[in-house]
Formats: structure tokens, sequence, C-alpha cells
């Protein structure tokens, strides 16, 4: 049940954390960017920044082992040790919430899939909906 | 014919009972109690300043850390950049201390918001958990009546709104036996029966004037035909006594069930499980056998008529992870 749990929330957690880590990189890419050309305009050597540059421009967050894993499973370790094996009860409530974390899950690839949120540019949208029809948009 | 059109439609969750007025939900809320998703307050302009309204308004993250603190009397409280997150209503999310697993979800719900646009169907636990305080706040010994109307947290109000779930409960109605070559009407005399005799059971022995017994009267199409189903005045009186019964708590996870699987006795078999330590051995049902009572008729349907994507799929999920989220907040170490 332990690890049931365990396994529903990296899934939950996995497709943010990675739109979330690709955020900080573009972020520090930027950064980056900037001290170099300072580095460049003050006549200083480039090569760390450089390979600080390609190091993140060629990491994939998708493929990020690291998002396999909690950052931090401290609290939910606490809480296998506060709960006796016999109590059936605490053990539902482990099996509820892996379903609850599941079940939202797939909620919300469905409802990006569906695009009731909005998630898709325009020119998306035109184009999922041509495939339903077995249709492709033509190029320009 | 028409019913099954129907049924397959798009508003086909809501539709399921042959109480025809449900179509008409989808336009018009059938509880002005409901609460909104994330807790937002669209009755009044809200000029509360809290996360949730916050997030609610500019639907973007603002924090960057989520962590779980703790607050007097021995509660748990979920912080952003260690500032409380605070209810609709200005509320403190704070829950008490034997709720750690809530407490863990809640994070981890906050957690996952991402940077973009926040979704309105995001936050479903901290929408409960919300409706769950400030309903309590405003039903409390100084609770403001004026508050309490705002968020429809009257609980004569509530009762009434809840209970006319009672009279067309999804678990009362049966479908005639030449549908389905039977096989449905067979799963339901299996499944909703013993349900039934239970519930009823637990009723007069609990809720009873005198333990007179309580009688549910069930909607059966192949006697009845097409038509609307009502409760006996005995059977109203303790079912508004088992809602008096709930903490204020207790009584929004219910609320979300029976709007959720649109049956009331869904709400009574998932708080006498989850929420209290079941000690009736007849009522003891799992989340899963829940959502399989309260959309038999759908799983039918699907099976014979395929499923219809962006309806059922979706409504599957959407119907398994609230009944799911309910469990989660009334259970209690």
């Amino acid at each position: 049940m332990y690890k049931g749990l365990l396994r529903s929330l990296v899934r939950s957690s996995r497709a943010s954390r990675i739109v979330q880590r690709a955020a900080d990189n573009k972020r520090e890419t930027a950064l980056l960017s900037y001290r170099r050309l300072q580095q460049l305009r003050a006549g200083t050597a480039t090569a760390a920044t450089d390979a600080q540059l390609t190091a993140l421009q060629n990491a994939d967050p998708a493929r990020d082992r690291t998002l396999l894993f909690l950052p931090d499973t401290a609290p939910l370790r606490q809480l296998q040790r506060d709960a006796s094996p016999a109590d059936s009860r605490t053990r539902e409530a482990w099996g509820d919430a892996a379903r609850f974390l599941d079940n939202q899950r797939e909620y919300g690839e469905l409802m990006r899939l569906y695009d009731l949120s909005g998630a898709y540019t325009q020119q998306e949208r035109v184009q999922a909906t041509a495939h339903r029809v077995g249709l492709h948009v033509p190029q320009n | 014919m028409f019913l099954s059109v129907t049924k397959i439609s798009k508003y086909g969750l809501a539709a399921r009972s042959p109480a025809g007025l449900r179509c008409l939900s989808h336009f018009r809320p059938l509880l002005n109690s409901s609460a909104s998703p994330l807790g937002i307050d669209n009755s009044v302009e809200s000029n509360v300043q809290s996360e949730t309204n916050r997030l609610a308004k500019g639907g973007k993250k603002f924090w960057k850390n989520v962590t779980l603190g703790t607050a007097p009397g021995n509660k748990i409280q979920v912080e952003l950049d260690s500032k409380a997150i605070r209810t609709p209503l200005g509320n403190k999310l704070a829950i008490e201390g034997d709720r750690k697993l809530l407490g863990l979800l809640l994070q981890h719900e906050w957690d996952l918001v991402p940077d973009s646009a926040v979704k309105q169907h995001s936050l479903p636990l901290t929408s409960l958990v919300s409706r769950c305080i400030d309903l309590e706040s405003t039903n409390g010994v100084d609770g403001d009546p004026e508050l309490r109307a705002k968020i429809g947290g009257d609980r004569d109000a509530i009762n009434k709104d809840l209970l006319r779930y009672l009279d067309t409960d999804t678990l009362l109605v049966f479908s005639p036996k030449a549908e389905y070559e039977g096989t449905l009407r067979k799963a339901q005399d299996k499944l909703y029966l013993p349900i039934i005799k239970s519930i009823e059971e637990y009723l007069t022995n609990n809720f009873s004037e005198g333990k007179r017994p309580i009688k549910l009267n069930i909607l059966d199409a192949d006697i009845h035909g097409l038509r609307g189903n009502m409760q006996d005045t005995a059977t109203k009186e303790a079912a508004t006594k088992f809602l008096n019964s709930l903490s204020a708590w207790n009584l929004a996870v219910f609320e979300k069930t029976v709007l959720s699987s649109k049956s009331f006795m869904c709400g009574i078999l998932l708080i006498v499980n989850k929420a209290f330590h079941n000690t009736v051995k007849d009522l003891a049902y799992t989340t899963d056998d829940i959502v399989e009572a309260s959309t038999l008729e759908t799983i039918y349907q699907t099976e014979r008529w395929g499923e219809v994507e962006d309806t059922h799929d979706v409504n599957k999920r959407d119907i398994k992870r609230n009944i799911n989220a309910a469990a989660v907040v009334a259970f209690k170490k």
C-alpha cells in the first residue's frame, strides 16, 4: 500500500515537475547567456559558462531520471512507521489516496486531450479537430 | 427510446435517473449550496484577501515553497512560503493533527500547480477542505449568519436540498427486466438490494423515532413505469436526523459524495465507512463499490454501445476522483 501510494505520487507529479524543470532551465539559460555576454565584454574566459550553457541546452527534463523519485519521502515514511500493520482502516485510506491521485491525473490528462481546459494554441486546436475526422491541415 | 438517447448524450451522468428533471441540472444548479471548484465565491464579489481567492482570480503561481506547519490546537496547516493558505472566507487552511495523510496530499496538490495558468479542476482536495473549514466556522458558536448565507452554509437549507436526492436515489431505481436481456436488472438486484436492506436497518436502529422500521421506497420500472419516486415522512425524518448528527466537516464530505454520485445512500455508505469506525458489518463498502453502485447503469450502457469519448471516460474519472477525495478528507486516524 505504501509503495502504491508512492508510485501514484510520483506519477501524478511527474508531468508538472517536467514543466517546472523546463521553465527553470529556461531561466537559467537566460541568466548564463547574460553572464557570458558580460564576460565577453570584459574580455575574460567564457569556457566555463559555455560548458554550462551547452549542458543546459542538452538537458531534456522528460528524460531526467531524478524525476522518477520524490524529492522528499521522509514524511511519508514517518506516516508508514506511525501506522500499525494490523490497521486495515489506515491501509484502506492509503489505497483511497492512491486511487484519488491516479484518477485526478488521468482526469487532467483527458481534460487536456479533449481541450476542455484551453491548454492548446489555436493552431493545435484546428489540427486536433481535423485529425478527429481523419483529415490533415494543409501545410501553410 | 427517449431515455436511452438522453443517457448517452453529453449529459449522460446527470440524466441517469428517470426523474427527467435532472437533465435541467446542467443549466440550473440543483443545489444553491454546492461548493464551486477551487472554492471560488461567485455569488457575491469577494474582497477577502486569501490565497485561494488570489489564485482563482490571477490564475498564476505566486509562491515557491509549499510546506506543512503547525497551528495552535495540535493542527497542521499548509503554508506557501511559510504563510498559511487561507480559504475563500479567510480562514486558515488548518486541519486536525490526526489527518496527516490529508495534509501531505494537500501539500502535494499545491506543489503540482504549474507555473502557467491554473485550471479550475486542479485543486479538488483544497476546494473540499475549504468548504469543510468554512462550513465549520460559519456554523460554529460565533458564526456570522451573513457569511453562512453567502456560502450556502445554512444546515437546514443543505438538508432540504440533499433530501431531494433520497427521493430519486440512483440505488433505489431499478431497470426493466427486458433491458440488456435482464443482466442489468440482475446486477442491480445483487448490488442494490443488500445495500437498501442494511441502510434501512441502519436508519431504523440509529435514527428512527421509537425504532419504528424505516422503509425506503424503490422505483421499479416494470411495476411503476416512468414516474418520480418519493420517500415517506418517517424516512425523511430519520434521514434528517442522520444529517443533523454529522459534524460540519462530515456534512461537507457527505454533500460532495451525494453531488457526485447522485445518491444519498452512497453518501451514507462513504461516511459510515470512512469517517466513522464502521461497526456495522453489513455496511462495509469500499470506494470502488460505491462508485460501481452509482454508475452501474452507465457501465452496462458503455459495454453494449461503446464508450463515447469526451463523455464517459471523463465522467468515470471525475466521479472516481471525487469519491476517493471525499474518502481521504473523511478519514481520521
